[in-house]
């Protein structure tokens, strides 16, 4: 209970403090329209550059898709309308993170079935590690 | 007599030396023959020596610019420097692999020689491991792939070294890496030989531990290195990118990892033994995988895979490697099952099941991802592209599980713990995290996810201080020292313990640095005529002009631009463009970086393109805190060092495991002696 005192208090002194204080603006008070922007970006594979992403590449091909999707971003466009627009344009491989349908569903069913498996196993010889309770 | 003839020459007689290394081992253990064992260590040190004669040869290549071996022709030029001439030496596959086994030499004969001394009873089964594995090298590098291969006609000059592979950061990443690699043998080594031998008590655990924590920080070293120079030299913006290379130098270190974790089950309790066996097997397996992977890009695609002579010997043998270990483990599963039994789930056995749980899916999801993109290519004919928002989603939650679990973890007693203790740990921890959620979102974070993160950051860091503070305090409690003294001496009598502290303590840093560049980086790509300013963030860049510079083989152009925060001048920075002779179509970027303080921004400005008219392009990435991942490596290497570092003239007596379980008892883990159990009883 003292504990939950203490904590408490921290924050509430943390809050009363902090607030008021002219914060100047850090770098991650980030703009939500160019972040999404970002991700889009970054979950396309630059077509003409080895493992880089759009996001990441200073290619031309990859700024001219930075800039295609920036406006549509900000013409409100969907991200899955953005990403199926670059699919059609230049197929699948285009996509870094594969479709979780089809064949490339396997890709992703991969590491939960790992994670079930090992959870299961560490479960069953943890019951045969306890101490039987009667 | 030619360089290429005597370089051949000494690489044939190491084979034969390590054929016969092989042959004494494996007839001298048989026999328990103590004169052929040595006999065979002897072997393994002509070995050594002759495989240095080699290393040296192909330097001496390099330096006296012989291009009639095709290796140096392809990987010098005369317009390279010295430096660069050197790095041309692992610039290639056939060099890396000389590489890889002449430092195999020289750590098998140092671990033989040692064991000697040590462990008597495992040099047998390590010295003909490692005799067979450098009998493997050996064979690719005599008839496959060799270093000291003749060009029909000498070219006046040479092709020259990649020009992405002359900065410094080249130097010292790939021999990491492959010394990483190759180190993971030893410990492989040890763990056969205690299979083949029978002996499976805990004797095995000192020489596997000693080598496997060296293996694990060599490797470490070379990946924290990898990611500086794909920050500094490659020009994404980024530090890892989940590329196949990578994330096959990653997977060896990650069951390293779990297997640091897991032999302390078996060294206090007596159980998981068949487990620990495995996860070594394991981690020598991905080394060979990574070696193969690294030097030949197979995993690009299936052709390449086709096309690369090495790749069906790499295969033979890790298969080969596969079956003898199952053998072996099947043939001693009676002497590798313990009679284990755990009190409590609350306990810190437990956790490190748990911890072994996370690392082991996080070591198969990206194996998984690396490899997916050839089963997909094998299986309908289609090329995907696995990359980074895959390893993120799946990999994230488990690496957040980790960071939960390093707070949690080390609170907990062995045995039994209760969970009002549990708490007593983690009531300031806990009080930090939510502090630092209050701060964050008052300071203007939008993304939950990211506070949330940054709490589980908090979090740990709290606990590893709780840790110390309990130990501070119980001694200077008991012998009134002062919290700085006691707090060096804590560290001097459990450095394993402490050690460890600071290595997850270093984790935690680069989990800051991770965090805040992922979720935080932003960009501006800008064109500016000289005189022009952008604002980025709170930072306005100024482009000052353009300038270029000549050198013998490398032109390059650079541009100056100068950064200010506030109206204050904080930094220069000077993004070029160089274009090296014979490389014209693949001009490389340097990266005008500068780190702002006090928010540890890396202003990172590359330079794109430039017009007639003096005006020029730029990209302009604001990377919050990435400093701290380089800062978390130096503290990384430091924790290791406090944990691995050999106490001259100690040696470890191992511990039967009756005593390991009755001297245990429901102590609490503040005492300070509590870790120092093992240390302690090996001290003089």
């Amino acid at each position: 209970m003292r504990a939950l005192f203490w904590l408490v208090g921290l924050v509430a002194c943390v809050a009363l403090i902090g607030a008021p204080l002219p914060w100047p603006s850090p770098a991650w008070a980030d703009d939500p329209t160019a972040a999404a922007a970002r991700e889009i970006a970054r979950s396309l594979q630059c077509p003409v550059c080895q493992n880089t992403s759009v996001a990441d590449s200073s290619s031309q091909l990859a700024t001219q898709m930075r800039e295609i999707i920036a406006a549509k971003v900000a013409a409100g466009e969907t991200r899955e309308s953005i990403l199926a627009y670059f699919v059609q344009r230049y197929g699948e491989g285009v996509l870094l993170s594969p479709p979780q349908e089809g064949f490339t569903a396997a890709l992703w069913w991969g590491p939960p079935v790992i994670l079930a498996a090992g959870t299961a196993m560490l479960l069953l010889y943890l019951r045969q590690w306890l101490p039987r309770r009667t | 007599m030619g360089l290429s003839e005597a370089g051949r020459a000494t690489l044939l007689m190491a084979f034969v030396l390590a054929a016969y290394a092989a042959y004494a081992f494996v007839v001298g253990g048989r026999l328990r023959h103590k004169p052929l064992q040595m006999s065979g260590r002897n072997a393994l040190v002509a070995g050594g020596g002759a495989m240095t004669l080699a290393a040296l040869l192909l330097l001496y290549g390099f330096l006296s610019l012989d291009f009639s071996l095709r290796f140096v022709a392809e990987n010098a030029n005369r317009n390279a420097p010295i430096e660069v001439l050197i790095t041309g030496f692992w610039g290639g596959q056939a060099g890396s692999l000389l590489f890889w086994a002449w430092l195999l030499a020289l750590f098998s004969l140092v671990a033989v020689w040692r064991a000697f001394s040590r462990h008597s009873h495992l040099v047998a089964g390590a010295g003909a491991t490692l005799a067979a594995i450098q009998i493997f090298f050996l064979v690719l590098l005599v008839f496959v792939s060799s270093p000291f291969e003749r060009v029909p006609v000498p070219p006046l000059d040479g092709r020259g070294l990649n020009p992405l592979l002359w900065d410094d950061g080249m130097r010292v990443h790939p021999p990491l890496l492959l010394a990483g690699y190759m180190s993971f043998s030893i410990p492989f080594a040890f763990v056969m030989s205690a299979l083949i031998s029978g002996r499976l008590g805990n004797e095995w655990l000192a020489p596997v531990r000693r080598w496997m924590l060296l293996a694990w920080a060599i490797q470490g070293a070379g990946l924290l290195a990898g990611a500086w120079w794909a920050y500094h030299v490659l020009g994404w913006g980024g530090y890892w990118g989940w590329d196949p290379v990578e994330n096959a130098a990653l997977l060896p270190w990650l069951t390293a990892t779990a297997y640091l974790h897991s032999a302390m089950v078996q060294e206090r309790r007596g159980f998981l033994k068949a487990w620990n066996v495995a996860l070594v097997i394991a981690t020598f397996c991905l080394a060979i995988f990574g070696t193969f992977v690294v030097r030949s890009g197979v995993i690009s695609s299936v052709h390449s895979f086709a096309l690369s002579p090495i790749g069906p010997f790499f295969f033979a043998f890790v298969g080969l490697v596969i079956i003898i270990s199952l053998g072996l483990i099947f043939w001693r599963l009676p002497q590798l099952r313990s009679p284990g039994e755990i009190d409590a789930v609350s306990s810190r056995e437990t956790a490190f099941l748990v911890n072994n749980l996370l690392l082991t899916a996080i070591t198969a999801a990206t194996f998984w991802g690396t490899m997916f993109p050839l089963l997909s290519e094998v299986a309908r004919g289609v090329k995907v592209a696995v990359g980074p928002p895959f390893y993120q989603q799946v990999n994230g939650p488990l690496l957040l599980g980790l960071l939960l679990l390093m707070a949690v973890g080390p609170l907990l007693a062995w045995r039994r713990s209760t969970l009002a203790r549990l708490w007593r740990g983690l009531r300031w921890p806990l009080a930090a995290a939510v502090a630092t959620s209050a701060l964050l979102w008052l300071l203007g974070m939008s993304s939950g996810l990211a506070i949330l993160a940054f709490a589980a950051c908090a979090l740990v860091a709290g606990s590893i201080a709780v840790e110390f503070a309990r130990g501070v305090r119980a001694r200077t409690r008991s012998s009134h020292e002062n919290p700085l003294l006691a707090l060096l001496g804590l560290v001097r009598r459990n450095r394993r313990r402490y050690g460890g502290y600071l290595v997850h303590l270093a984790l935690t840093l680069m989990a800051c640095g991770v965090i805040a560049s992922q979720f935080f980086q932003s960009e501006e790509s800008v064109t500016l005529r000289p005189g022009e300013a952008v604002a980025a963030g709170r930072y306005r860049i100024t482009f000052e002009g353009l300038a270029a510079r000549s050198q013998p083989g490398i032109d390059t152009v650079f541009a100056r631009l100068s950064a200010t925060a506030g109206g204050a001048q904080i930094a220069t920075l000077r993004p070029e463009r160089r274009v090296h002779r014979n490389w014209e179509q693949q001009p490389i970027t340097g990266v005008g970086l500068e780190t702002a303080w006090p928010w540890g921004d890396d202003l990172y400005v590359l330079l794109t393109d430039w017009e007639e008219d003096g005006s020029a392009s730029f990209r302009i990435l604001i990377n919050p805190l990435v400093s701290l991942i380089w800062l978390g490596g130096a503290v990384f290497l430091a924790g290791t060092a406090v944990a691995a570092w050999p106490d001259p003239g100690r040696v470890r007596v191992p511990r039967p495991e009756s005593r390991a379980l009755s001297s245990e008892s429901s102590t609490p883990p503040s005492g300070s002696q509590v870790a120092g159990v093992p240390l302690a009883l090996g001290e003089p």
